[in-house]
């Protein structure tokens, strides 16, 4: 008589990269909304929007051109906030980014916009949105 | 310090799961499957003496140039151990800096390179690498081959957060216990800080000039 194998409760791997996948799409999703209000904010600051509705709509726009959701009303972006917090918490305690170190210099740079190349970080957005 | 690395009580690493050594076949290999080779001071003057040899003052130039493609190769290595460790759920630029200190920290220990922090002061970004392997083998040959390691730096950040940057190394040339101290910002600024450099000021003096945001009589700057 043999022995009866184990039950292995970890999900199968294909559902597992699906769990995966979809934990990445949610982070994109929330750091794309936070790149959304930032540059609102930063419009704003520079004068090129005058009001909270020309914000908003930009920061639609910006949703609708990378597919991701729309900025989502403050008690939905709680709940996914608290939702990461554990993926969040693999990267230390809160402080000061690598980029916001940078912003100082970012602000010299004639050439100052992101750029999205096939061989830069933009290769992972583009990985996260065809993931999600 | 890696998970992958282990450090012995006398605080020298065992690389065994980032190099991969092959006495059969005399080959060693890093965990993203990159052959490599021990470079000795040696070799790398002799590759940089003939440059400078057949193109004075542009080995400069040149090996800023060749430091800023390795740079560029090596973000896209550590944006593949990010994905490797499931970190690429996270924006790169919105990394934590003493997160980004320790695994760039680890990007240098693995390469022998030395140590590294990183401030930014008076809208620039200061890097200092501690122990560094460049001071020690060729800064003193020739101060101009520590244009290698600044296109390094440049490549690296540059990649990193998206903008095009430019380095220089500004202080530690003396001492080999005195950290190097570089310079990342704008060329526009860079073009400058190098001018004041050539013509003999210390890191200080060029600092304070700096802090004092005077970028006139701004030599040509480097090519593209």
């Amino acid at each position: 008589m043999t022995d009866e194998p184990k039950h292995d409760e970890s999900p199968p791997p294909d559902d597992q990269a699906f769990e995966e996948a979809l934990d990445a799409a949610e982070v994109f999703s929330d750091l794309a909304n936070e790149d959304a209000a930032l540059g609102v904010g930063e419009g704003l600051e520079h004068g090129a929007l005058d009001d909270d509705a020309v914000g908003a709509q930009d920061a639609e726009a910006f949703a609708d051109e990378f597919e991701l959701p729309a900025p989502q009303p403050a008690a939905v972006a709680a709940d996914e906030a608290a939702a990461l917090a554990p993926a969040a918490a693999e990267f230390g305690p809160a402080g000061p980014s690598i980029g916001q170190l940078f912003k100082p210099v970012v602000k010299h740079s004639p050439a100052s916009r992101i750029r999205i190349e096939s061989d830069s970080i933009g290769a992972l957005f583009h990985r996260f949105i065809e993931q999600g | 310090m890696p998970r992958s690395l282990r450090a012995t009580s006398s605080g020298a690493i065992d690389f065994g799961s980032f190099l991969t050594t092959n006495a059969a076949t005399g080959e060693i290999r890093t965990k993203h499957d990159a052959r490599v080779v021990v470079l000795t001071a040696e070799s790398f003057l002799a590759l940089a003496d003939a440059v400078r040899d057949r193109l004075g003052d542009e080995v400069s130039d040149v090996l800023y140039r060749a430091g800023y493609s390795w740079g560029r190769h090596r973000f896209g290595e550590f944006t593949a151990d990010a994905e490797g460790s499931g970190e690429v759920l996270y924006h790169l630029r919105n990394m934590g800096l003493e997160h980004f200190k320790g695994r760039f920290n680890d990007v240098l220990v693995c390469g022998g390179w030395g140590t590294f922090s990183i401030e930014e002061r008076f809208e620039v970004v200061l890097v200092h690498v501690n122990n560094s392997a460049f001071h020690e083998m060729v800064s003193s040959h020739d101060r101009r081959y520590t244009d290698f390691f600044a296109g390094f730096l440049a490549g690296f950040f540059a990649e990193l957060i998206g903008v095009k940057l430019d380095a220089v190394q500004v202080g530690g040339f003396g001492d080999a216990q005195e950290p190097c101290i570089f310079l990342l910002a704008d060329d526009s600024i860079v073009s400058p800080v190098r001018l004041w450099l050539d013509s003999g000021k210390s890191c200080e003096e060029v600092l304070d000039l700096v802090q004092a945001g005077d970028y006139t009589n701004q030599p040509p700057k480097r090519k593209s």
